[in-house]
């Protein structure tokens, strides 16, 4: 290799390095570094007169690597990489040395923070000494996305990026598509009905020309990469000819298995062979096999003999489907928290303690009580209904830590309906805060507490037990510091939001992380919040984390957006930055290929390992488990790494 | 075409390099043939008046065998070093200080007192034997490896060097065509290459040792958790341990692009360890893992531990003695 | 505290993941967050990147302490590099308590992107820690011989 030319341009940033960071100094130390070639000082290299400074050195100092000493990677990599490629220069030649948020900011001794910084552009000068040119890596694609969970997010995202034209492959786990959005009474803070904004939605996503649905379906495996993931999914049987099905309903009154309805969650029972509500889609009943007597004629078959139009088929198959996909739209939602876990308030064995999503049910005017509100226990109409927000939210040392955002506004609303729907009776909110950020929200609840009489009670409810026919809750009015004991009969629990459990096992399908809580994980908090750190796969709705319907729906679109982003384009780019194998050292061991969380690596016929640069994240974790060292990354070999190393730790 | 003139050097060494010459049978004699040996104290009677007597780069060639231990060690190494031309690295103990680099982890004295206990009989500086003074060398406070002390050309590892690359030096001797200087005489590739075992997706559930543990024949070492150093050691011995069902210990030294073995062999370790599920939840099953390993020095560093950090005992000057 | 001790400065190289502590130690320097400046960080996509050998060099070029970033256990960017690289660690502390060197000189710690705050922490009290280790004796060593 050529003797390197190495430009180094320091950036003042104003005062924000200058104040803290004598940048004449670090050119000074700079220009007596072997290798450097060129070295500039400026007030603000990011603007157009510094990167015009940086295009013109490269040309006429002939530079071979520009090293910008100034802010994060993460804010100008970027500009500075697209103005050296401006100037000729491939753009991986350019490497950022941050002496900003890693240096000037934090450190207060100009003397130290001015010693620091030299080490931290020499550092980055040692790295671009051994950089080379890359090219990104340029991918075909194929023209389809999947969605996965066809709720109110997944339905959106479907119907987004079918409308701009390209084929989508829906995928639902429940007999119909809907979510739990299809159990909800009326929405908050509009109280427009849930299914009458919903139903259109769903007969679209099921008309679409573009969508192809596939309910009661599950994604097995996922392999290969952005563009081109290859998707393996199964179709369980319905046991039910959803083309034949009329749904007349005859083969559900002579089922004779009933179990607890889980769209009614459990209110209510359900047949064997059911339609989980009327309006689902598909509009066809399904067998579940595992509460059916035997799929068999010899043990039972009453539904398949009073199906006039032969719609019953017990010989149904799973089906395998092997699909390519270019991008991935991961809507998989939410449940509750388990009401097992909170033993304080009866662990789901008071019968007058229910979760929101069953006083939905009860509210609702297609629900098992006919939109009367009624306790299960013996059927009564409540005189005074307790609610407890936060059941298992906010609670770091028993439950979730987190808040579940939705439940402040969906209590008021429960609180108002069941005001609207028994005029006399009395309702009580225990709450710690009232949380009512949004569009029209706090006038929600501004009118609930002020217009309908909803008594709200600050603090938390201790301990929930059965007595007599009451239900009896302990707690403390944190506002008075009284201790308060009230009898209700019934009592509503606003349980905590979790991610759904498929999610965990289908983030390692997908090979994308979760957070701590268990929610997906998007790639950035602030910038990326639909993109997982998996290129072309995205995260959407309440598996991303706790939200209500508008939030969820924006973040379908968001995604959506995104996916029809990467299918608009004519090929996909790739970082070059991968991992590589020296095929004159590897002895094909075999340790890389199973480090590799993407499948990027391989053995080849010939016995050596071999790094699939398309599939290749950059990570790294190959090179470091790799014995010989045949194993490395592009732009970030072990010795550049060496020599870093041995600069940023030098005297002087 | 005049005789090639060769020297063979034994320092702080066992001898099994001196041996290792002869393993390549009938092809000594083509050497013997094509070369004069002007220097081999294990076969010949030279003295170092011989040595010091040859014009500078006079031969041809030395084979250095042993580490550097003493200072006779040292002050032969640097001699010889300026009567040859090409100064070969032979054997672990010269490449890289070998197998008795791990006495570093103990000073002279315990050494000493170790070796020799307290008997009266062994040798004192400068004590008279038949009226003649002894002069002992003196033991150097560490031992080094011969490119320590003097620039190397070529090197010939293992422990001792395996015949097939003692031969591929040999033929390259006879021929007079030499590769350029900084040739490793090993594979290029590490020894897996040469494994005919059987390799599963790798994992290490436990650690064995193969005193304690007969390795299954057919199964790759370290799948079955014993340390083979296999993956971090040249090739070029034709896996000869494995072969014989014992684990590689890594005598060859690493691959080319390698600083340091046993870091590198530590990570592929380290990497593997667990029960191939990675998870929060895995976290205490790899720790009882990771608490298996006994002299994790002397296993992956056996033979490079002088020319690594390992090279000594360090005092801490204020942490607490643990 | 004699002055031999009080004149040392501690040396010491940070490995800091691309994604979860290189970008906390942004935030740190976005919430203008100060701690000593003894630490030159390095940054790496993963610390599933960070090997045995780049902990021995820096110990070798005269690191009194090594610090990893990485991101938490189940948050890595990479799936699991940050596993990988907890029991590389633990393996390679335990072979420098073999020779005597004190294993808190290398330090793993998960940070995360959000937490500014935590890596302002872990600076202060690891370039602590490694003052009042004092200087590695590994870089007394090799200043003995060659200084």
């Amino acid at each position: 290799m050529s003797t390197p030319r190495i430009g180094v341009f320091v950036c003042h940033c104003g005062l924000n390095i200058e104040r803290t960071v004598d940048t004449a100094r670090v050119a000074d130390a700079l220009r007596e570094m072997s290798g450097v070639a060129y070295v500039s000082n400026y007030d603000y290299m990011c603007s157009d007169p510094g990167q015009q400074l940086v295009s013109e050195a490269i040309r006429d100092h002939r530079l071979t690597g520009v090293v910008i000493a100034a802010c994060s990677p993460a804010m100008h990599e970027p500009t500075f990489r697209r103005a050296a490629e401006d100037a000729g220069m491939n753009p991986y030649l350019v490497e950022m040395a941050n002496i900003r948020e890693h240096c000037s900011w934090v450190h207060l001794d100009r003397e130290q923070a001015t010693a620091k910084a030299i080490r931290i552009v020499r550092t980055m000068v040692e790295k671009v000494k051994g950089n080379h040119p890359l090219d990104p890596v340029k991918i075909d694609h194929v023209d389809k996305c999947l969605v996965i969970g066809a709720g109110i997010t997944g339905i959106q995202a479907a119907l987004d990026v079918a409308e701009a034209g390209y084929q989508v492959l829906l995928v639902e786990k429940e007999p119909s598509i809907g979510g739990h959005m299809a159990q909800l009474s009326e929405t908050f803070p509009t109280l427009d009905c849930s299914q009458c904004i919903l139903t259109p939605k769903m007969v679209e996503a099921s008309r679409h020309p573009n969508i192809e649905l596939l309910t009661y379906s599950e994604v097995l495996d996922v392999s290969g990469y952005v563009g081109n993931y290859n998707v393996t999914i199964r179709k369980n049987p319905t046991y039910v000819d959803a083309e034949k099905c009329n749904l007349c309903g005859d083969c559900e009154k002579v089922c004779p298995e009933s179990v607890p309805s889980e769209f009614e969650r459990g209110l209510t029972e359900r047949k064997a062979i059911f339609i989980p509500f009327q309006q689902a889609v598909p509009s066809s009943y399904t067998l579940d096999e595992g509460s059916c007597l035997g799929l068999h004629p010899l043990r039972c078959s009453e539904c398949a003999k009073v199906c006039e139009v032969g719609a019953i088929d017990f010989d149904m198959q799973p089906e395998i489907l092997e699909e390519e996909v270019a991008a991935i739209i991961v809507a998989t939602g939410f449940d509750l928290y388990p009401v097992l876990n909170l033993g304080e308030y009866g662990a789901g064995d008071i019968p007058d303690v229910v979760d929101g999503l069953q006083f939905e049910r009860m509210l609702s005017a297609s629900g098992p009580t006919g939109g009367h509100v009624r306790r299960p226990s013996d059927g009564k109409v409540p005189e005074r209904v307790v609610f407890v927000q936060c059941a298992g939210s906010r609670d770091p040392e028993n439950h979730n830590s987190y808040c579940s955002k939705i439940c402040c506004m969906y209590t008021a609303k429960h609180a108002l309906l069941y005001r609207h729907a028994v005029p006399d009776a009395e309702a009580v909110v225990f709450y710690i805060d009232v949380r009512a950020g949004g569009k029209g929200y706090e006038e929600f609840i501004q009118n609930a507490t002020e217009h309908e009489q909803i008594r709200y009670l600050r603090g938390k409810v201790a301990k929930i037990y059965q007595d007599g026919d009451k239900v009896m809750l302990w707690g403390v009015d944190t506002l008075s510091g009284q201790k308060v004991e009230i009898e209700a009969d019934l009592v509503v629990l606003a349980m905590s939001m979790d991610p759904h459990p498929s999610t965990e096992a289908l983030t390692k399908i997908l090979k994308i992380s979760c957070g701590g809580e268990g929610f997906l994980k998007e790639a950035h908090p602030k910038l990326r919040p639909v993109e997982s750190l998996t290129a072309g796969i995205y995260v959407a709705g309440a598996g991303q984390g706790p939200k209500d319907i508008p939030e969820s729906v924006a973040q379908g679109s968001g995604a959506a957006a995104k996916a029809i982003a990467l299918l608009s384009q004519d090929k996909l780019s790739h970082s070059p930055e991968t991992a590589f194998i020296d095929e004159t050292i590897c002895g094909g061991c075999g340790v890389c290929v199973g480090m590799c969380p993407y499948t990027a690596l391989s053995l080849t016929a010939s016995g050596v390992a071999e790094c699939n640069e398309v599939l290749c994240e950059g990570c790294g974790t190959c090179v470091s488990s790799c014995p010989t060292g045949a194993a490395q990354m592009k732009n970030q070999t072990d010795f550049q790494l060496r020599e870093m190393i041995e600069v940023a730790l030098a005297d002087g | 075409m005049a005789k090639a003139k060769i020297g063979i050097y034994w320092a702080a060494a066992c001898g099994g390099c001196d041996c290792a010459l002869l393993e390549v049978d009938e092809q000594i004699l083509d050497v013997v043939a094509a070369a004069d040996i002007l220097l081999w104290p294990c076969a010949a009677d030279p003295k170092y008046k011989d040595l010091r007597e040859y014009k500078n780069g006079e031969i041809d060639i030395v084979l250095f065998n042993g580490a550097i231990r003493t200072e006779e060690n040292r002050e032969l190494a640097r001699l010889i070093r300026e009567k040859t031309k090409y100064l070969v690295a032979f054997g672990s103990c010269a490449q890289s200080g070998g197998v008795i680099g791990l006495a570093n982890q103990s000073s002279k004295e315990e050494i000493f007192s170790t070796v020799f206990g307290d008997t009266k009989h062994w040798p004192q500086q400068n004590s008279v034997a038949d009226g003649y003074e002894l002069e002992l060398p003196e033991f150097l406070p560490k031992l080094t490896h011969l490119a320590d002390v003097v620039e190397v050309d070529y090197v010939v590892p293992g422990c001792p060097p395996p015949k097939e690359v003692v031969s591929e030096l040999f033929t390259a001797l006879v021929d007079g065509n030499l590769p350029q200087t900084g040739t490793v005489f090993a594979s290029s590739k590490n020894l897996c290459e040469e494994c005919s075992r059987e390799r599963e997706q790798k994992k290490i559930t436990q650690i064995l040792r193969p005193h304690e543990h007969e390795p299954d024949p057919e199964k790759c070492l370290l799948d079955q958790g014993f340390m083979c150093m296999g993956p971090a050691t040249r090739g070029g011995c034709l896996a000869v341990c494995p072969a014989a069902n014992m684990p590689c210990t890594g005598c060859a030294g690493p691959t080319a692009n390698v600083r340091d073995q046993g870091a590198a062999m530590l990570n592929t370790v380290a990497s593997l360890i667990g029960t191939g599920e990675e998870g929060e939840d895995q976290l205490e099953a790899e720790d009882a893992i990771l608490a298996q390993f006994d002299d994790i020095v002397g296993t992956f560093y056996r033979f490079g531990s002088a020319t690594s950090i390992f090279k000594e005992r360090y005092h801490e000057q204020n942490s607490p003695a643990r | 505290m004699d002055n031999k001790h009080e004149a040392h400065e501690p040396r010491i190289v940070a490995f800091l993941c691309r994604w979860c502590s290189y970008a906390g130690a942004d935030l740190a320097g976005v919430s203008r967050l100060t701690y000593p400046p003894n630490v030159v960080p390095m940054r790496v996509n993963c610390s599933g990147r960070v090997d045995a050998d780049m902990v021995l060099s820096a110990l070798e070029k005269g690191a009194d302490g090594v610090l990893i970033g990485g991101c938490h256990p189940g948050d890595c960017h990479y799936v699991s590099g940050n596993y990988k690289t907890r029991r590389r660690i633990a393996l390679l502390k335990q072979a420098l308590s073999e020779v005597g060197l004190d294993p808190r000189r290398v330090h793993l710690e998960w940070i995360s992107a959000s937490e500014g705050i935590k890596f302002q922490e872990t600076m202060t009290s690891y370039t602590e820690l490694i003052r009042e280790l004092g200087p590695s004796p590994v870089r007394a060593t090799k200043e003995a011989v060659h200084g």
